[in-house]
């Protein structure tokens, strides 16, 4: 009698096994580059999360190379995942790629990077950053601190939509909830150091102590305008508010020295962890389309939380 | 005894295919779905387009010459070729792009064989020159096309799901294999290659032949860009990136000497199948991208460290048959 109940019980259980053991989902992941600190990083995010998740995930770098993307999503295709999420190389190159994999039936998600056009392809869904509405935090923080103050804006390239959204983002509310706020000077870092600290050199030299505010769009251009301050003399005490989009590597020491006032967290863990969220809703049909933009969280980043988001070890 | 024999030669010539052979067993046992008709047919389709530009450049290496420029040709002519869409029928777009190269090959042969420019040089300058043209014809921006006529050119389904660019590969292929093989252009190619004062010594109309050489190189570099236009439906000046130095290694991997004048098609074949294979190999297993590139440069400087070598041993053989021929010459046995 005892040795047919363990037989049952065995038998019963082996099918909760797999069911346990099973992953919920298969994804394959085709990203733009795997070398710049944000990728490498979202790179790390996805493993993290498929393990947690419990997604069966396999994850390919295209290297900045449009052939090699189109070779890198035909094997994924071949290994017939549930959803496939891609951050494509190339705005257009990119669509035949994409447009193989949804005629084979394979839903597809643009992560963090865009097609142009991607409703009308039927991609399903774009998860990623919000740039407008980091910069709509950003301005929010201006305005708590110094809603009559003076600002000067140094931004990424121009015609690069993530700095035309950082700019007008902020303008905009601005514009709406702190008229007396005046804006002194914009001009481009182009996403580097070394500009940005000449710019901000230069708007020192022209505006002097009349600049209250500091905006750049990336931590890693802060970097370049608090090295210009601090030629000129400023301290960490006495300085203009200095704000920020990033909480990245070079950004939150700078929060915890007391150099940032507050920077926009755009976090690649979450930016992978949001995308394999969506395809798992789409595998598992809570989401069914049509085309939505599934944006994360971006919170600001003080004094207050800097040293959570430094214990996360996100960027090492 | 002579079975060994022929079997080393035939391993020795096709010892390319033989190391592909082997990483295949390999695959079959460790992820099937390698072999699926699909992405068999994938791995081919995806190789072509830098297959024609290896090939076309087989004869411009033979002949001691490089072409760096060739990525910048093929985002060139892809631009000018869907550019042209908007204002020409599909057959005129195509040759618009496909002659484009013609022209940008002339240019580079011209600069090395008139002005006596170092190739590696002159053609560093046009890589440049033809991106920056690109980058200026399209705006800094790709270029798209929703044409089907056009995408038809590169993709239409030949038979059982393989696509016209697998068949201007082969074709490519016989080409260059003849023209090496029998022709006296091909000749030339390798003499000029071996030693390219002696040529011009003999009477050879070498910078005539060179140019022809780049001509050539640049005539396979648009077609390869004007097929990856007409696949992609798009161009930009960033798509030719890492293309240049690709296309050299798929070379010498396939036995073209650095400095010329030895060397076969059949090689550079099996050299870019090789590098197809592994390539994909490690995306089915799952390895990180800078594997695909670590495999590559191992393969390449393993191929020209054996390439040194068996020079230096045949020179070594030289040597020790010379001695003992004056040696025998000395104990009067010869002459």
């Amino acid at each position: 009698m005892r040795k047919i109940a363990w037989i049952v019980a065995i038998l019963v259980l082996i099918p909760f096994a797999m069911g346990f053991a099973a992953p919920k989902a298969k994804v394959g992941v085709v990203y733009v580059t795997f070398s710049s600190p944000y990728a490498s990083a979202m790179v790390k995010g996805y493993k993290k999360y498929a393990a947690e998740m419990n997604v069966d995930m396999t994850i390919l770098d295209s290297q900045l190379d449009i052939q090699k993307e189109a070779a890198n999503m035909d094997s994924i295709i071949a290994m017939r995942p549930d959803v496939i999420v891609i951050a494509p190389v190339d705005a257009e190159g990119s669509k035949a790629a994409i447009k193989k994999a949804i005629a084979k039936g394979i839903p597809v998600i643009c992560s963090n990077v865009t097609i142009n056009d991607a409703a009308k392809l039927g991609v399903l869904a774009f998860t990623g950053p919000n740039c407008y509405s980091e910069a709509q935090v950003v301005a929010r923080e201006a305005i708590k601190r110094n809603p009559t103050g003076r600002v000067v804006m140094i931004t990424g390239t121009p015609g690069y939509s993530a700095a035309e959204d950082r700019k007008n983002g902020f303008l905009d509310t601005i514009q709406k909830q702190a008229p007396n706020m005046k804006v002194l000077d914009i001009q481009s870092g182009n996403w580097m150091r070394d500009t940005t600290q000449r710019v901000m050199s230069d708007f020192i030299t022209k505006y002097g102590d009349q600049i209250d505010i500091v905006y750049t769009h990336d931590d890693n251009m802060t970097v370049g305008a608090i090295n210009a301050l601090k030629d000129a003399g400023y301290t960490a005490e006495k300085r203009p508010i200095v704000l920020s989009i990033g909480a990245m590597a070079d950004g939150l020491p700078a929060v915890k020295d007391g150099w940032i006032d507050a920077t926009c967290q755009q976090s690649p863990w979450e930016d992978a962890r949001l995308s394999l969220q969506v395809a798992l809703d789409i595998k598992s049909g809570k989401f069914k389309g049509p085309y939505k933009e599934f944006w994360i969280d971006t919170p600001p980043v003080d004094k207050s939380n800097v040293q959570q988001v430094i214990d996360m070890h996100i960027w090492d | 005894m002579k079975r060994t024999r022929a079997l080393r030669t035939l391993l020795s010539q096709y010892k390319l295919l033989a190391i592909t052979a082997v990483l295949l067993v390999f695959m079959a046992f460790v992820r099937g779905e390698f072999f699926g008709v699909e992405n068999l047919i994938n791995i081919i389709t995806n190789m072509s387009i830098n297959g024609i530009l290896s090939i076309g450049m087989t004869l411009l290496m033979i002949a001691g010459c490089f072409d760096i420029s060739l990525g910048s040709i093929l985002v060139l002519s892809g631009a000018v070729s869907i550019i042209a869409l908007r204002i020409a029928s599909v057959p005129v777009a195509l040759l618009l792009g496909i002659s484009s190269g013609v022209l940008m090959g002339i240019l580079n042969g011209v600069l090395v064989a008139k002005f006596k420019i170092n190739s590696f040089i002159a053609t560093l300058g046009t890589m440049v020159i033809f991106q920056g043209a690109t980058f200026s014809v399209t705006n800094n921006k790709p270029v798209a096309t929703d044409s089907d006529a056009f995408q038809a050119f590169a993709m239409h389904n030949v038979a059982f799901g393989i696509p016209r660019l697998v068949f201007y590969f082969v074709i490519a292929i016989l080409i260059i294999w003849v023209i090496a093989r029998f022709t006296r252009l091909g000749k030339f190619a390798y003499a000029i290659g071996g030693n390219i004062e002696a040529c011009r010594r003999v009477g050879i109309k070498v910078d005539l032949y060179l140019i022809g050489f780049f001509a050539i190189s640049g005539l396979f570099g648009s077609f390869g860009g004007v097929a990856l236009a007409s696949k992609i439906q798009a161009a930009s000046a960033i798509f030719g990136d890492n293309i240049g130095l690709l296309v050299i290694a798929a070379i010498v991997i396939g036995g073209v000497s650095l400095s010329g004048g030895v060397g076969k098609v059949g090689g550079v074949v099996q050299g870019i199948i090789l590098i197809a294979i592994m390539d994909t190999m490690t995306n089915f297993l799952g390895l990180v991208g800078y594997y695909q590139l670590l495999f590559r440069s191992l393969l390449l400087l393993g191929v020209i460290l054996y390439d040194v070598l068996s020079v230096r041993q045949a020179e070594q053989r030289l040597e020790r048959l010379a001695v003992e021929t004056l040696r025998r010459l000395e104990r009067k046995e010869v002459g």
